[in-house]
């Protein structure tokens, strides 16, 4: 629910040109010069540990993990996603690199 | 036959005595009977208006300020929280509405939890009969569990979550007691129930 919400926004706003769920909280998103990305959103409002591993369980690895403003990152999962160095990102930050992507 | 004058005399004072006597009795008797009845009408009184001060204080110090609180808990969570429309229909900015969410729970939300922690705490005698303590305790315990989770994030909090329907709950047992002292106070029921005459 909250990836594909997000996912619709940054193509209404053209900052995506396409994106494929391969499940409901992982995505491929496309840009305009063709390079992609995926990225994994959890549908949970606490961001764990749990989340993190759940996050690599499947192929393929994220790139990214991105939250949202109104969830919450535990110091765990930060620290468990610096050690399988996948950055753990706020939307508005995910932003700011899909600006620097393109 | 011939009636002694004298002994007519003493019969009649006799008869007279007798009747004094009896109609003082009655008299006693009527006095005890309404002293009693008076009495005990005083104490139905007496209780029938306990039992309205213990409505009233079980509505105005228990059940309507936690009810009000957690309705304004409930709206600010249905507007602005996790799971609100405004976070995912896109007619607000999102890192605005999470900021005025974030200070609501900081500066609304969190307090007036606190604040039923204390009703709760300090006025549990005050709970309508069959309504039970348990939900009231769960809600304690979220309560503090997310007054720390929003100090430090922890994944644990999953097991604080809100009690479902703790609101409902405490919303039927508000509306149950207000019914009931609305029925209390109707002009009818002003008197109290049954007096029983007799013994003393």
């Amino acid at each position: 629910m909250a990836l594909i919400n997000t996912l619709m926004r940054l193509k209404e706003d053209g900052a995506i040109k396409r994106f494929d769920m391969i499940e409901d909280q992982k995505a491929r998103v496309y840009f305009q010069n063709n390079k992609s990305l995926v990225i994994y959103m959890s549908g949970d409002y606490i961001l764990g540990i749990t989340s993190i591993r759940e996050a690599i369980q499947d192929e393929p690895r994220p790139d990214y993990i991105v939250y949202n403003d109104w969830d919450r990152v535990t110091e765990n999962a930060e620290e468990e996603a610096r050690k399988i160095r996948i950055p753990v990102v706020k939307y508005g930050r995910f932003r700011h690199i899909i600006n620097e992507l393109l | 036959m011939v009636i002694d004058q004298g002994l007519a005399a003493v019969v009649a004072a006799i008869v007279a005595a007798v009747v004094a006597v009896i109609s003082l009795v009655v008299s006693i008797r009527t006095e005890k009977e309404r002293v009693y009845l008076e009495s005990r009408l005083n104490l139905l009184l007496g209780i029938e208006q306990e039992r309205r001060n213990l409505f009233y204080a079980q509505l105005s110090d228990f059940y309507d300020p936690v009810f009000s609180l957690l309705s304004v808990n409930r709206n600010i969570f249905n507007r602005v929280g996790p799971n609100s429309a405004a976070r995912y229909n896109n007619s607000f900015p999102e890192d605005e509405t999470a900021e005025v969410w974030n200070k609501l729970v900081q500066q609304v939300i969190t307090p007036n939890n606190l604040k039923i922690c204390e009703i709760i705490q300090t006025k549990l005698h005050l709970l309508a009969p069959g309504d039970a303590v348990e939900p009231y305790m769960e809600f304690i315990t979220h309560a503090y569990a997310y007054h720390v989770f929003r100090e430090k994030t922890y994944e644990a909090y999953k097991l604080f979550q809100f009690p479902q329907s703790f609101f409902e709950h405490v919303e039927t047992k508000r509306d149950g007691l207000r019914q009931h002292l609305e029925k209390v106070l109707q002009p009818g029921n002003q008197q109290p129930r049954r007096i029983k005459h007799g013994s003393n």
